[in-house]
C-alpha cells in the first residue's frame, strides 16, 4: 500500500494544527496509508467520548507529522507524532511536557490519551520511554497483535508510570517487567474488573485501557 | 544469501527467473541511462549488444510505458534543455521499472547500473542494467523470522556494496480464548535484534552479507554508503530499545570492505525520531544528510573519520527531510521532501553546504505531489533520481538548475 494514498487534515473530523515552527496554529494536511488513517480517527473518537463533558468540546490535534519521507513508519505511512490535544477548557500538551507537570490533573490526563492511543497502536513512545520523546507521543501500527507485550519497553514504562499515578504503586520506571511491576498491574486490573488476560487478548487489554483513560482524565485513582 | 528466483545471463539474451514470468514484471525498459558519452569526464559507451546498440543522448517519451528494449532504443533524441547553472552536456535518463517496488538508491559499477530497493512484499529487490536498456530485477531472499531491509548501495574495487539491516524478531501467536490458538489467531512480537548489513555482489544475483552486531548495540541500520576509491564510508541510525525509532547518527567506515569500525559523533550525532540518510564524496570530503523530527541537516568530514555539522544547514533544511546527496565539482545537490508533503524539492550549494538555493531538476516524473523521491546521485556528472510515480518505480536523471 502507498504510504501517502490518503491526504487529509482532520482525524475523526477533528483538524489537524501544526505548532512546531510558530505560536501560531497551522493547518497542516497530513499523509498515511488508509489503514493508518482510519486508526487514527477511531483515537480522535475517543479523544472525544472518553473526557468527560467539563473538558468541553475536542477542538483539535497537533501533530509534528504523519507520513515523512525517511526512514521507519514515518516513511511508510503508518506512525503519527502527537503534539498537543486540544479540548475546548483543557488540554493535553506532550509538547510542553504535561507528563511532568507539578499539577496531578495533568500527569494522569497525558495517562489518559497514552492509553487511548494504546487501543489503536502498538507501538506508543512516549515521555518514559526514552528523551527523545519529552515532547511529543509517537504512534505507529507496527509490532503486531494490539496485546500487553512485556517485551516492549514502550509498553513496560507506561504500566508502570500508570500504576504510579493511578493506584500510587511507587515503582521505579526502568522498563523491566518484574514482580512488582506484574502485582501492580493485576491490581490496576482488578480494580477496573478486567481480566488478566491482557497479553493474549486485545478485546480485553483495550478493555483495560479504556476503563483507565476514564479514569485518568476524570483524574480519579483507580 | 537464499536465491529463490535467480535470473541468469546468457550471451545477449537475458533469462528470465521463474518469479518474472509468473509475474509478467520482466524486465523494465529505459531509455540510454547512464551510458552516453559525456564530453566532459569522457565516460565512454560499453560495447554495443545485439539488437540494442548504443545511443548516446537518448530518451524514452514521458511516462514511457514497459517496452521492449528495441522500442525503447527508437526513442527520439531528448531535445537541448534550457540553459541555466549547468555544466557541460549532460543526458537525461528516464527509466521505469519492473515490479511495484520502492528504489531507494542507485550506484554505477564496471558491471553496470544496479538501482537497489523493496519489493512491494517487503523483500530486498535489485534492478541491474549493463546497457540502459533491459533490466535485470532479483529479489533477496528472507525467512519468516529473518528479513531483510536494503536502503543504500556504491561501487566498490568492481563490485557493488550494499547496505541496510537484518532483524530477527520472536513472535507470539495468540487467541482471544486464550487457549487454542487457531487459523484466526494473531501474532505479537518483539524485535530481538536489528542488525546493520552489508551485502556485496557483483552481478545482483549472488549477493554475500556480513552484519555487525559487535560494532553496534541491540537496534540498528545502515541508509547510505559512499566510496572514495579506498575508503567506505556508511551512514543510518542506531534505534531506540524496542526498535521502533532512530534515536543517534550512525557512521562505520572500512578501508577493505571487511572490518568496520564505527565513529563518535558525540553529542551531535543525536537525532530524534531520525537517521543519517545518505552520503557522498567530494573533492572536498565527505557530506552527508541526515534527518530528525525538525527536518534536515547537512553534515561534513574531511577524512570520513571525524564529522560535523554544516553551519546553518539546520536552519536551511528546518521542516524538510532529505533523501539524498550527490556532489558534482563545486556543487553540492540534495534531494528533500517537506514534512507535510510528498513532492521532492531540490536544492544546490556552491558554498561547501553553508547556503542553499533552490534548485529545478529536469525530470517528469519525479517531481510535483505524485512523486515519492528516494535518493539522489551524482554518477559520471549525471543527477539521477530514484523513487516513486503513483506507486510505480522510477529512474530519472536530468539537469539541475539554480532556481532564480
Amino acid at each position: 500500500m502507498p504510504p501517502t494514498e490518503s491526504v487529509y487534515r482532520t482525524i475523526g473530523g477533528i483538524p489537524l494544527r501544526y505548532v512546531r515552527v510558530s505560536p501560531a496554529l497551522t493547518r497542516v494536511y497530513v499523509r498515511s496509508t488508509y489503514e493508518f488513517e482510519d486508526k487514527l480517527d477511531r483515537f480522535s473518537y475517543n479523544l472525544a467520548s472518553a473526557a468527560p463533558s467539563r473538558y468541553g468540546r475536542l477542538q483539535w490535534i497537533a501533530t509534528a507529522g504523519a507520513y515523512v519521507n525517511k526512514p521507519g513508519y514515518h516513511g511508510m505511512g503508518r506512525a503519527f507524532d502527537l503534539d498537543v490535544v486540544k479540548w475546548r477548557n483543557v488540554a493535553c500538551r506532550p509538547i510542553r511536557g504535561h507528563h511532568r507537570s507539578d499539577r496531578l490533573a495533568r500527569r494522569r490526563r497525558y495517562i489518559g490519551v497514552d492509553a487511548l492511543a494504546r487501543r489503536w497502536f502498538k507501538y506508543v513512545l512516549d515521555a518514559w520511554y526514552n528523551p527523545a520523546h519529552r515532547d511529543h507521543m509517537h504512534l505507529d501500527d507496527g509490532g503486531g497483535a494490539l496485546v500487553f507485550n512485556t517485551g516492549y519497553r514502550s509498553d513496560t514504562v507506561f504500566i508502570q508510570r500508570a500504576a504510579n499515578l493511578m493506584i500510587n504503586a511507587n515503582l521505579a520506571i526502568d522498563g523491566l517487567y518484574g514482580p512488582l511491576t506484574d502485582a501492580a498491574f493485576h491490581k490496576m486490573k482488578n480494580r477496573v474488573d478486567v481480566p488478566h488476560r491482557v497479553h493474549v487478548s486485545p478485546r480485553i487489554y483495550r478493555r483495560f485501557l479504556w476503563r483507565l483513560a476514564i479514569h485518568a482524565l476524570r483524574n480519579k485513582p483507580l | 544469501m537464499p536465491e529463490g528466483d535467480t535470473p541468469q545471463r546468457g550471451g545477449g539474451q537475458v533469462l528470465l527467473s521463474r518469479r518474472q514470468i509468473l509475474t509478467g514484471t520482466s524486465v523494465g525498459i529505459g531509455a540510454t541511462l547512464l551510458f552516453h558519452q559525456a564530453a566532459r569526464n569522457r565516460v565512454e559507451p560499453p560495447p554495443a549488444r545485439p539488437g540494442a546498440p548504443s545511443r548516446p543522448r537518448q530518451a524514452a517519451p514521458d511516462a514511457a510505458p514497459r517496452r521492449s528494449g528495441a522500442a525503447a532504443a527508437q526513442a527520439p533524441p531528448q531535445p537541448p534543455t534550457p540553459a541555466g547553472d549547468r555544466v557541460g552536456p549532460r543526458a537525461i535518463h528516464r527509466a521505469q521499472l519492473a515490479d511495484r517496488g520502492q528504489p531507494r538508491a542507485v550506484a554505477k559499477s564496471d558491471a553496470g547500473v544496479l538501482v537497489m530497493g523493496m519489493s512491494a512484499g517487503g523483500d530486498p529487490l535489485g534492478w541491474l542494467t549493463d546497457d540502459g536498456r533491459q533490466w535485470v530485477e532479483h529479489t533477496l531472499g528472507t525467512t519468516e523470522r529473518q528479513t531483510a531491509e536494503v536502503w543504500g548501495v556504491a561501487p566498490y574495487a568492481g563490485d557493488f556494496v550494499a547496505v541496510g539491516a537484518t532483524t530477527e524478531r520472536a513472535d507470539r501467536r495468540i487467541a482471544e480464548s486464550g487457549i487454542v490458538p487457531g487459523p484466526d489467531t494473531q501474532v505479537t512480537f518483539v524485535q530481538r535484534r536489528r542488525t546493520p548489513t552489508v551485502w556485496r555482489t557483483s552481478d545482483c544475483i549472488e549477493w554475500s552479507g556480513q552484519s555487525f552486531e559487535h560494532v553496534v548495540g541491540s537496534h540498528a541500520h545502515l541508509i547510505a554508503v559512499a566510496c572514495d576509491g579506498s575508503r567506505l564510508v556508511a551512514v543510518g541510525a542506531t534505534l531506540d530499545d524496542d526498535g521502533a525509532q532512530g534515536v543517534q547518527g550512525l557512521v562505520l567506515t572500512s578501508t577493505d570492505g571487511v572490518s568496520w569500525r564505527r565513529v563518535d559523533l558525540g553529542a551531535a550525532g543525536d537525532l530524534t525520531e531520525g537517521a543519517f540518510t545518505a552520503v557522498a564524496i567530494g573533492d572536498d570530503g565527505w557530506y552527508a544528510t541526515s534527518v530528525d523530527i525538525e527536518g534536515g541537516t547537512v553534515w561534513r568530514s574531511s577524512d570520513g573519520w571525524h564529522w560535523s555539522v554544516v553551519d546553518g544547514s539546520s536552519d536551511a533544511f528546518r521542516g524538510i527531510t532529505l533523501q539524498g546527496i550527490g556532489i558534482d565539482r563545486d556543487r553540492i545537490l540534495v534531494a528533500g521532501t517537506g514534512l507535510f508533503a510528498t513532492e521532492p524539492r531540490y536544492f544546490v550549494s556552491r558554498t561547501a553546504g553553508r547556503t542553499w538555493r533552490k534548485a529545478k531538476l529536469d525530470v517528469s516524473l519525479l517531481a510535483g505531489p505524485d512523486a515519492l523521491v528516494g535518493d539522489l546521485s551524482v554518477i559520471s556528472g549525471d543527477v539521477v533520481v530514484v523513487g516513486t510515480h503513483r506507486g510505480a518505480p522510477v529512474l530519472e536523471g536530468g539537469e539541475l538548475h539554480a532556481a532564480h
